[in-house]
């Protein structure tokens, strides 16, 4: 056999080296499992660290569900379906096989613990938590809501097909409003809406408006199109003492639609996150 | 020349109905891990039907055949011809009702079984007949252990079938070029292959554009010593199938007798017109047209073992060599040499054109693509092929590292080792099958990581029908999420699930259960939203990644 031809035929001797690797890595791939002994000391953990203000994070995503069941009460329907960690001091992150959660890349952790195939890291958010006066959200029911009857709160999948704990709002010809009383007016109005996926994927339907009013006057108006995504707004108050906001919420297309938003009131601490 | 003249011995044939049969004893046996598809709910219910009308055809034939009559029984899941759910019902009324060898669902699944033991015998036939034993029995096997074809090879559903119909009719097609006998059949297999699935439709086209090629490969061949050009085989496959399969499609389905025209127009014009399900690529929910090019061809090599797809393609390098110009430099002649016999009547080009046409055609970014890797099936037994063919190179390259070992030894050693990657990826897969990937990016892990599509036709739940038994309470309300109405009844038929446990709507229900998919989780949503709560009380798993969520109220 010539020399350059031998070379060639030794190629084929990449065949079995395949086969090798295939069959040790089907062989590895399930032993990166976490077993239920290391979700449960992870959970132990967290549970015996967390804070009021602590947020527990997983990673990766699609650990989501086993993770949740072995939570429970730990992440609350509010934390699971957030926005963004504004409200949060701490993140506790429980990650499978070293990844790292969105909201943890570019911290350093200042506590890690490993559970077998389970780490447990505790990271301490740059910005200051936002200081919340009044959250809407928590106080829906103190609010008078004209336009529609099945308000409510609930979750809303937006089109990154991320959860989204919100105040549910079925849109109606004549728009909705919710009015709250008695509500501080020192600082700013901060919140997100969104159009649920399921009937925003196509695109159908233009936008929805978000007005917000102080005592009968317009404090601020954003447009909430199909496919925004984590796009919040945030208008002033007017200073001081208490006082009437409403939320007006209108499409020119609303049928079979489903809009949602969360709002809150709060002070600027050393800037928003 | 390749291939024998007088086609393949009694022993060739013993051989692959033996790897059929052994295939079959194997699926059988694990038939009852996997769960009931969303089609194979339909089709459970279809099938029930049509034999309802077989029953009314023996009592009063006269009747069977009134317009209204035909109706009444024939309209349901009219958007497929009626074949295969034929097949399922009288499996179902011999093997289950009257001689009570099978339970009610495997007795159903019986010809879809069939159908895949078609292609492993037809597999190693071919195989076998061109590229020598050793070829064969690997192209078979490989087939059989490609994790989704083993999947799939259990149910009562239409692919394998449409893959068996395909490789028949391209085999006996190329036998056809050689023997007018084999164009009949060949005809013959085509009608029946029109009565599987519409993808059957694209076969005259394939085999077609193969016929030209040979036409315009003879007419550019030397003349002989006479002045004569090699003769042009007839196209006796066109010809018989032009006048059989119209008559053998229009005769099996009851439903277009009448309004014949009209009915066969929507019946294409439901699939050229088809909507678009919900597959994940990459983190990306493909719902609407464009729909990613790379997508068949991705997922082809992220599911059939890597070792399978490395031989194929080494295959195909092997038989490209024996049609390059003589005219090639020296140098590339002595490194690339040619490797088995020289090919008779176009078959590399048969083999190749067979292999790309499926997946080039539902690459297309206007077709709609979901269920997996399902709707290009027809392209593996091809791929399978080149694969054995490239066993062969192997097997020398171990039998000249190897030279004091038996030959026969080696031979069988190779084989063996190049199918343990598919049999344990089989194995380890099984029953969750279309949540196999290959361990080249991760296995499931890796795909999640990925963003690949998790799982369809809500048959994984199985795995959770044990707990649901246990928990939940008497006469509960079960949501059975992508589980088909029939296919969750033919789990209570077959004595799996609870007979008390009602199906029901998440407001109305006890317990939910919900298949993870990327969209999915808008479904998990109106969970959460109805039980306010996100904490599931068991998920299933396969190698970590969840496959089913149970949520109780």
């Amino acid at each position: 056999m010539a020399p350059k031809e031998s070379r060639v035929y030794w190629l084929w001797a990449v065949i079995p080296v395949i086969a090798v690797f295939e069959l040790f890595f089907q062989w590895i791939i399930p032993l990166g499992e976490p077993s239920v002994s290391d979700w449960k000391s992870a959970v132990e953990l967290v549970a015996k660290e967390k804070r009021r203000h602590d947020l527990v994070t997983i990673a990766p995503d699609w650990e989501s569900p086993t993770a949740r069941m072995h939570l429970g009460p730990l992440i609350t329907r509010r934390d699971f379906g957030r926005f963004d960690t504004s409200r949060y001091d701490r993140i506790f992150e429980i990650s499978a096989n070293s990844a790292r959660s969105p909201e943890s890349q570019g911290l350093i952790a200042d506590m890690e613990q490993k559970f077998g195939r389970l780490t447990v890291s505790r990271y301490t958010l740059k910005h200051e938590r936002s200081q919340v006066v009044y959250d809407f959200f928590t106080h829906l029911g103190k609010a008078v809501v004209a336009g529609t009857k099945r308000l409510g709160r609930g979750f809303i999948i937006d089109h990154g097909f991320a959860p989204r704990f919100v105040i549910r709002v079925p849109l109606t010809r004549r728009g909705v409003s919710v009015t709250y009383t008695d509500v501080p007016l020192n600082g700013v109005v901060r919140g997100y809406g969104i159009v649920d996926y399921k009937n925003g994927k196509f695109n159908s339907g233009g936008p929805v408006r978000l007005s917000v009013s102080v005592n009968g006057f317009q404090i601020g108006e954003t447009m909430i199109h199909n496919h925004d995504v984590n796009q919040p707004f945030e208008f002033s108050l007017p200073g001081d003492g208490l006082g009437t906001v409403r939320f007006e919420i209108s499409a020119q297309d609303y049928l079979k639609r489903e809009f949602g938003f969360t709002a809150d009131v709060r002070e600027r601490v050393g800037g928003t996150k | 020349m390749i291939g024998r003249k007088n086609g393949p011995s009694k022993s060739d044939h013993a051989i692959g109905l033996g790897l059929g049969v052994a295939y079959l004893i194997v699926l059988l046996a694990t038939a009852g891990d996997v769960g009931f598809s969303r089609d194979e709910g339909f089709y459970f219910t279809a099938a029930r039907q049509y034999q309802a009308w077989f029953d009314v055809l023996e009592k009063d034939p006269q009747r069977a055949i009134e317009k209204s009559v035909i109706r009444k029984y024939w309209r349901y899941n009219r958007e497929h011809p009626a074949l295969m759910k034929v097949l399922f019902g009288f499996s179902n009324r011999l093997f289950n009702k009257k001689w009570e060898v099978l339970s009610p669902a495997t007795s159903f699944r019986l010809p879809g079984m069939l159908a895949a033991v078609l292609v492993v015998y037809l597999l190693y036939l071919w195989g076998s007949s061109v590229f020598g034993r050793v070829a064969g029995i690997y192209a078979a096997l490989a087939f059989a252990l490609m994790p989704r074809v083993f999947y799939h090879a259990h149910l009562a559903c239409f692919d394998v079938a449409i893959t068996a119909a395909w490789l028949l009719v391209a085999y006996l097609y190329w036998r056809s070029l050689s023997s007018w006998k084999f164009g009949l059949a060949a005809a013959v297999a085509f009608g029946f292959a029109l009565c599987v699935k519409l993808n059957a439709f694209f076969i005259p086209f394939v085999l077609g554009i193969h016929y030209l090629g040979l036409l315009f490969y003879r007419r550019l061949s030397a003349q002989n010593d006479e002045g004569q050009r090699p003769r042009a085989p007839k196209p006796w496959a066109f010809v018989f199938g032009l006048v059989i399969a119209p008559v053998i499609f229009v005769g099996h389905w009851p439903w277009v007798w009448y309004d014949t025209l009209p009915r066969l127009l929507r019946y294409m014009g439901f699939h050229s017109n088809h909507p678009f399900y919900n597959t994940a690529w990459f983190g990306e929910n493909v719902i609407q047209a464009p729909t990613p090019i790379a997508l068949p061809i991705g997922m082809t090599a992220f599911t059939i073992p890597t070792v399978i797809i490395a031989l194929a393609i080494g295959g195909i390098i092997l038989r490209l060599r024996h049609h390059l110009p003589s005219s090639l430099g020296r140098r590339v002649r002595s490194v690339w040499k040619t490797h088995g016999p020289m090919s008779r009547d176009g078959l590399d080009f048969l083999l190749l054109f067979s292999m790309i046409f499926s997946i080039a055609l539902i690459s297309h970014p206007s077709v709609p693509i979901f269920g997996g890797t399902k709707h290009w099936m027809p392209a593996f037994p091809f791929i399978a092929i080149f694969s054995g063919l490239a066993l062969s190179r192997v097997t020398e390259l171990a039998c000249a590292v190897f030279s004091r070992v038996p030959v026969k030894v080696v031979q069988l050693a190779t084989v063996v080792v190049l199918l343990l990657p598919p049999l344990q990826q089989t194995v380890t897969s099984h029953p969750f099958g279309l949540a196999s990937y290959v361990p080249l990016i991760g296995g499931a892990p890796g795909a999640a990581n990925l963003g690949m599509t998790r799982q369809f036709w809500g048959y994984t739940t199985t795995g959770v029908i044990p707990w649901l038994n246990e928990h939940v309470p008497k006469k509960a309300g079960v949501f059975f999420h992508d589980t088909a109405y029939p296919s969750v009844r033919m789990f209570q038929e077959e004595g799996i699930l609870r007979p008390d446990i009602r199906i029901t709507r998440i407001k109305n229900s006890t317990a939910a259960i919900l298949h993870h998919e990327l969209h999915m989780i808008v479904d998990e949503s109106w969970i959460w939203n109805s039980y306010r709560t996100i904490t599931p009380v068991k998920v299933l798993t396969y190698q970590g990644v969840p496959i089913v969520s149970v949520y109780m109220r």
